[in-house]
């Protein structure tokens, strides 16, 4: 069987685990389907077809698109599941360092996008600041330009590896930039 | 914070001595970055830009269009060791690419960190040295089979160009770090020739 298969095979593993299955027996026996089947799923030398993916993404509360490719969020962002999501990303991590799973970038959002996966608790937080602070301030801005700005604070502040409490004083940094940014402008709007 | 230093082995160049916000400089004018270098990303396939300013006291500044890989490298540790920002480097070439110079030891975490979680695909460093200050135009491009180093090599002006004109457009963010006239004397040398700024108000 092809890699695909076997980094697949991996992020299935990583991804029962991290449910609470600690044998693939458990997980079979769950599934209802034979332990050597399975296994096979998990090492790769069978490979899986889409609706098997979505199968078990389902069951496992995963992304199915996580599932196949690596890219996006593992599991569905929601408060209750950080916890499981920074413990597949941290297994994850150590199978790239060990050379079984292949390093892929971190993925961005663009504005362009006709879908994409969000963490849009960080993104509400992000576009809130950023109204609440201009509606004191009483400025001004375009509403492509704002959107394009929040879209690339959170591009920056998604996948960075710290807490919760830097995340949201670099989200102020941000929103305080575009607020003196838009002084600026103003200031010289009015010399002419 | 950043990593504790004592606990890394020594990197096989010059750290570079940073200024105390470097950090966070990019985040704290990210709006104003962003206008600035917006006006040559896309250009010549470059994807992200980043101008480094080591003033005549030796500590360096970093105004960056993705200030998130200038945080990581730093809280990482991996700056030390990607000799891309490192005075063995700058002081001495005037043109290089960053895998050039990334410590042999730890090469395959640098590049991860640096390129490979942010897409990037090459990066290459021009340097400009006036007045005591070393200037860097770090250019890199996300783009597979790019012809970001070939076109630098080849038209190293048109890429100085772009870092001047970027330049004047961020003094006034690096004006609150480095209290000093001597970097607005800094101007594009007179051999590499202006960008031309289209006058919108005479487009219909």
């Amino acid at each position: 069987m092809g890699d695909i298969d076997k980094e697949v095979g991996l992020r299935l593993k990583t991804a029962r685990k991290a449910a609470g299955y600690k044998t693939a027996l458990d997980f079979a026996n769950q599934m209802k389907i034979p332990k050597s089947t399975y296994s096979q799923h998990e090492n790769g030398k069978r490979s899986l077809t889409a609706e098997q993916i979505t199968h078990y993404a389902d069951k496992l509360d995963m992304e199915a698109s996580w599932l196949l490719t690596g890219l996006g969020h593992p599991c569905p962002l929601g408060k209750n599941k950080n916890q499981r999501k920074e413990k597949i990303e941290r297994e994850i991590t150590q199978l790239q360092e060990s050379n079984n799973l292949p390093h892929l970038k971190n993925p961005h959002i663009e504005i362009n996008d006709n879908s994409a996966v969000v963490n849009m608790e960080l993104f509400s937080k992000i576009i809130t600041s950023a109204i609440t602070a201009l509606t004191a301030k009483n400025l001004p801005i375009q509403a492509e330009e704002l959107v394009a700005f929040c879209i690339d604070v959170y591009n920056n502040i998604e996948f960075l590896a710290t807490n919760h409490d830097e995340k949201n004083k670099i989200i102020d940094l941000s929103i305080n930039s575009m607020l003196r940014g838009n002084h600026i402008i103003q200031k010289r709007v009015i010399n002419f | 914070m950043l990593i504790d230093q004592r606990k890394l082995p020594p990197p096989a160049h010059k750290p570079p001595r940073l200024h105390k916000d470097a950090l966070l400089m990019s985040f704290q004018n990210q709006w104003q970055i962003r206008q600035a270098y917006r006006e040559i990303i896309g250009l010549n396939d470059v994807d992200h830009f980043s101008i480094n300013i080591v003033s005549p006291n030796g500590e360096m500044s970093i105004i960056s269009y993705n200030p998130s890989i200038v945080y990581k490298i730093f809280k990482d540790g991996t700056y030390l060791y990607n000799g891309t920002i490192s005075p063995t480097y700058y002081e001495n070439l005037d043109f290089y690419t960053w895998d050039q110079c990334y410590d042999r030891r730890f090469y395959s975490q640098v590049k991860l960190s640096l390129q490979t979680k942010n897409g990037i695909d090459t990066g290459i460093n021009l340097i400009h040295r006036e007045f005591g200050f070393n200037i860097l135009f770090s250019f890199a491009s996300k783009r597979k089979y790019n012809d970001l180093f070939c076109n630098a090599a080849e038209n190293n002006k048109e890429f100085l160009k772009m870092g001047f004109h970027c330049l004047d457009l961020i003094k006034e963010v690096y004006s609150q770090y480095y209290q000093s006239n001597e970097m607005l004397l800094i101007k594009q040398p007179n051999h590499i020739k202006p960008i031309c700024r289209p006058n919108l108000t005479l487009i219909k």
